[in-house]
């Protein structure tokens, strides 16, 4: 008998797919903490996050037979996920709050240097954030703070391999520009 | 207290699925889909062929292109005349088909231009080779007929048949050395040719189509250019014709052999 934690997420899918439904149990452990943290970005109330993690495995379990075995199941369970995300922050344009290690990732990332009080950064950087176009704003998130590789944003986002990597760059321009019209410690 | 929260949503969800609150969608559901998709993709590709076909048959067999041969005095004709609605509605579904590529399994990996590229590639090919059936002609035929057909070409053909403001086409009726006569498929017209210089007027033979290039007055167009074409050079407008005034009679020399395969 395999060990579950020994099967890949696709193997763990077949199974639920054809067998045993309660295996899904395994892929809920496996992404609950990793989604609550990509959506926790756009998400603020801890209720309605709550909320909107069940509605993204339940559709992810509808969908199961939509699923294509043969590519990666990460990226398409994110890409149900980014789709509820998106659909959140068209109804509400909540702040995007960010913990001291994601801030580290971006401030690294756009080279901002700067003594200014490090929670102040953070919530200059949220507010940045939110003030960028949607789309950058996704693929930010993705490729620096969900360490997701290109392929993966393409996948995630449903755009060319190249089209997510203009993305992520012009993201990060608007990004700095943005951090720029609001100096910090003003 | 986050670790409780985890197991909370996990309990959740799956007794909702072990109770049968929560069901997977039927893979036949998704087959379907994929299969509305295709169907859709192959119905706006056939389209766009087929619409891509017709804009070639009508710049072939109408008076649009010949008016470019006056050069900038034709310009504004070749305007008036040009198939407007069927280009638009082939880049629009050109525009649906590469939208509906994408939906398609990993096409959304492919860049636009790739995918815009291949569409229009395979529309042109298989544009060309639907111009080698006699389609276009069986639509043209069949939308200008008098009983059932296909009306709803109707619209997309129509332009070739209008009458244009700066351009003129049609088959002589009677001429004088300062007008002609012609036969259009919107009725007789007279074109005034006082005002082109002698020399430079063609030889004109009644049956003769011709075409020209200048601006209406009154009920009279007067010609700054003027030029003789073949029967077989804007067919769709000698069909327009013979609709309007009935079927040609045929050529003295054609009637002549008939007449000799009689005896």
């Amino acid at each position: 008998m395999v060990e579950t934690a020994q099967l890949s997420d696709e193997q763990i899918i077949e199974i639920v797919r054809e067998k045993n439904q309660n295996l899904y149990a395994e892929i809920i452990k496996r992404y609950e903490a990793k989604l609550t943290r990509y959506l926790r970005r756009f998400v603020r109330d801890s209720d309605e996050l709550s909320d909107i993690i069940q509605d993204v495995f339940i559709k992810t379990y509808q969908n199961l037979h939509d699923f294509d075995i043969n590519k990666k199941f990460s990226s398409w369970i994110y890409r149900i996920a980014h789709n509820e995300a998106l659909n959140h922050t068209k109804r509400n344009k909540n702040k995007i709050s960010l913990d001291e290690k994601e801030m580290d990732i971006l401030d690294e990332s756009l080279d901002l240097k700067n003594d200014t009080d490090r929670r102040l950064l953070s919530v200059q950087i949220g507010d940045a954030l939110q003030k960028i176009k949607d789309k950058y704003r996704e693929a930010i998130i993705l490729f620096y703070l969900e360490e997701k590789t290109y392929d993966e944003v393409s996948d995630i986002m449903h755009v060319p391999r190249n089209t997510a990597g203009t993305l992520i760059s012009r993201g990060k321009q608007a990004l700095k520009k943005q951090l720029e019209k609001q100096p910090y410690g003003k | 207290m986050e670790n409780n929260q985890s197991k909370i949503i996990e309990e959740k969800i799956m007794r909702d699925i072990t109770t049968g609150k929560v069901k997977l969608r039927s893979r036949y559901i998704f087959w379907a889909q994929k299969f509305g998709w295709r169907g859709a993709l192959f119905i706006t590709a056939l389209l766009t062929a087929l619409f891509f076909n017709l804009i070639l048959f009508y710049l072939h067999n109408t008076d649009n292109l010949w008016y470019l041969s006056f050069g900038n005095r034709g310009f504004f004709a070749f305007l008036e005349s040009f198939p407007y609605l069927m280009t638009i509605v082939m880049i629009t579904l050109t525009i649906l088909t590469v939208i509906i590529m994408r939906q398609l399994g990993g096409l959304y990996k492919k860049p636009v231009w790739i995918l815009s590229l291949t569409t229009l590639g395979i529309v042109l090919f298989s544009g060309t080779a639907l111009a080698f059936t006699s389609m276009a002609q069986r639509i043209e035929k069949k939308t200008f007929s008098q009983g059932h057909g296909a009306k709803i070409f109707r619209p997309f053909l129509d332009r070739g048949m209008k009458p244009r403001r700066s351009g003129i086409a049609g088959k002589i009726e009677s001429f004088t050395p300062n007008s002609i006569r012609v036969r259009t498929p919107h009725g007789e017209k007279v074109i005034d040719i006082s005002t082109i210089e002698k020399n430079k007027l063609p030889h004109f033979v009644q049956n003769n189509f011709v075409i020209a290039v200048g601006k209406p007055e009154k009920d009279v167009f007067i010609a700054r250019d003027i030029r003789i074409l073949n029967s077989d050079d804007m067919p769709m407008i000698q069909h327009g014709i013979e609709n309007r005034f009935g079927p040609s009679p045929l050529p003295p020399e054609l009637i002549q052999i008939q007449n000799l395969n009689n005896h």
